[in-house]
């Protein structure tokens, strides 16, 4: 019985090693898909985290033939929805609508702390209204969208994470698109 | 292709997800019509939008809270893992035994049946119940039995002998070698029970008048 003891001690250090590995290979992508997901750094951060501890609890299961980003990604997806359920729906508030005061209408304002050069706010500003069009999309397409758009998947691949099919990949990649680019273009 | 088949799949045009023959069909296609192309460059913008975001960073301590975690993991699961493994090689070895020492206990039987002389030799007869095992021996150590798994008796040419199955209690078994003799004075082994328990088989011949 203490020959079975260390045997699995030993079996689960070298399964801790082998995770270790693969979270510092990929975490920094995970965490960059949790903030397309959710839309800012503190949400990003907490559902990285709880989507490796995840992974590292059902890792025995883990089959080595799928490769590891896509097994991940379905932890994360089951994990996001999860909190989603658990959250109370936040309201979304357009940084451009008017805040109607006693005095007349006011727009909110929100100081740059950076001192960059023009073309850095320029992005940074085109980064943020993308961001807020994709948050403001229904998630099946969100989730589409960063799987293929920002993280490169194949559609099979984004089937894999997401468990659906191929066609149901293309479907939502494609309305996923459209419906972006009128968001974008209701911005404006 | 008319513009709403087109139209579908530009995306899956645009991301080589197509067929060879969907390609051309397209790409045909979109020779022809200026909307779907106008649809087209569109999809190329917003996908090209995506692509070029900057990757968000995480804080500097990111990657220790993930480790943190995943300790705090392991340090629970450790614990929990253990016991249950071995409560769960346990059982098994255990069943392993009784599996084991079962199988002795059946190859012995047969092992009496065969070669098991004297006058009048000795034969194994099944019952009733399948499971139980009937060691008749017309000679005076172990004489039939009942069908009455619960208490064994035996019915000799003389007068009643204990008999020992697979079935009888262990503890009428201790209690009939005690009473009788220690080891040495009784021929064969006296080993345990196995389906009572299971490092001890005791032999017909164990126990006799």
């Amino acid at each position: 019985m203490e020959l079975a003891c260390s045997d699995m001690n030993e079996t689960q250090g070298q399964d801790r090693k082998l995770f270790d590995k693969l979270v510092v290979k990929h975490h920094k992508q995970a965490y960059n898909v949790a903030f397309r997901m959710v839309g800012n750094h503190t949400d990003a951060e907490d559902l990285t985290q709880e989507s490796f501890i995840r992974a590292f609890r059902f890792f025995g299961h883990y089959k080595q033939d799928m490769p590891f980003e896509s097994w991940f990604y379905r932890i994360m997806l089951n994990v996001f929805i999860e909190k989603l359920r658990r959250k109370p729906k936040a309201k979304i508030w357009s940084l451009d609508a008017p805040i109607h005061g006693v005095d007349g209408d006011y727009h909110m304002e929100i100081p740059d702390k950076t001192d960059g050069p023009e073309e850095t706010l320029l992005l940074r500003e085109r980064e943020n209204r993308l961001q807020t069009a994709l948050k403001a999309m229904p998630d099946v397409f969100r989730l589409a969208v960063i799987y293929a758009d920002i993280e490169g998947l194949s559609y099979e691949e984004v089937a894999e994470a997401t468990r659906t099919n191929v066609g149901t990949v293309r479907s939502r990649i494609f309305r996923g698109r459209r419906m972006l680019k009128q968001i974008l273009d209701g911005m404006d | 292709m008319n513009c709403r088949r087109a139209v579908s799949r530009l995306s899956a045009y645009l991301d080589g997800e197509l067929t060879g023959q969907e390609m051309l069909l397209i790409r045909r296609h979109l020779t022809d019509c200026e909307a779907c192309s106008k649809e087209l460059a569109d999809i190329r913008e917003i996908k090209m939008s995506l692509s070029e975001l900057r990757p968000a960073v995480p804080s500097d301590d990111f990657l220790a809270n993930i480790f943190q975690g995943l300790d705090n993991v392991s340090s629970n699961a450790s614990g929990m893992h253990t016991f249950w493994e071995m409560h769960k090689l346990s059982f098994a070895n255990g069943f392993t035994k009784a599996g084991l020492a079962t199988c002795l206990c059946s190859i012995l039987f047969l092992a009496l049946y065969v070669t098991s002389g004297g006058p009048g030799g000795s034969r194994i007869q099944y019952i009733g119940n399948q499971n139980m095992a009937m060691v008749n021996f017309v000679s005076s150590k172990f004489v039939g039995l009942s069908s009455n798994s619960d208490v064994p008796y035996a019915i000799s040419n003389d007068k009643p002998l204990p008999v020992i199955t697979s079935e009888t209690p262990y503890s009428y078994c201790r209690s009939q070698c005690a009473r009788r003799s220690n080891k040495t004075d009784v021929p064969g082994t006296a080993e345990k029970n196995p389906y009572i328990d299971p490092h001890i088989v005791v032999t017909a011949n164990a126990l006799y008048q």
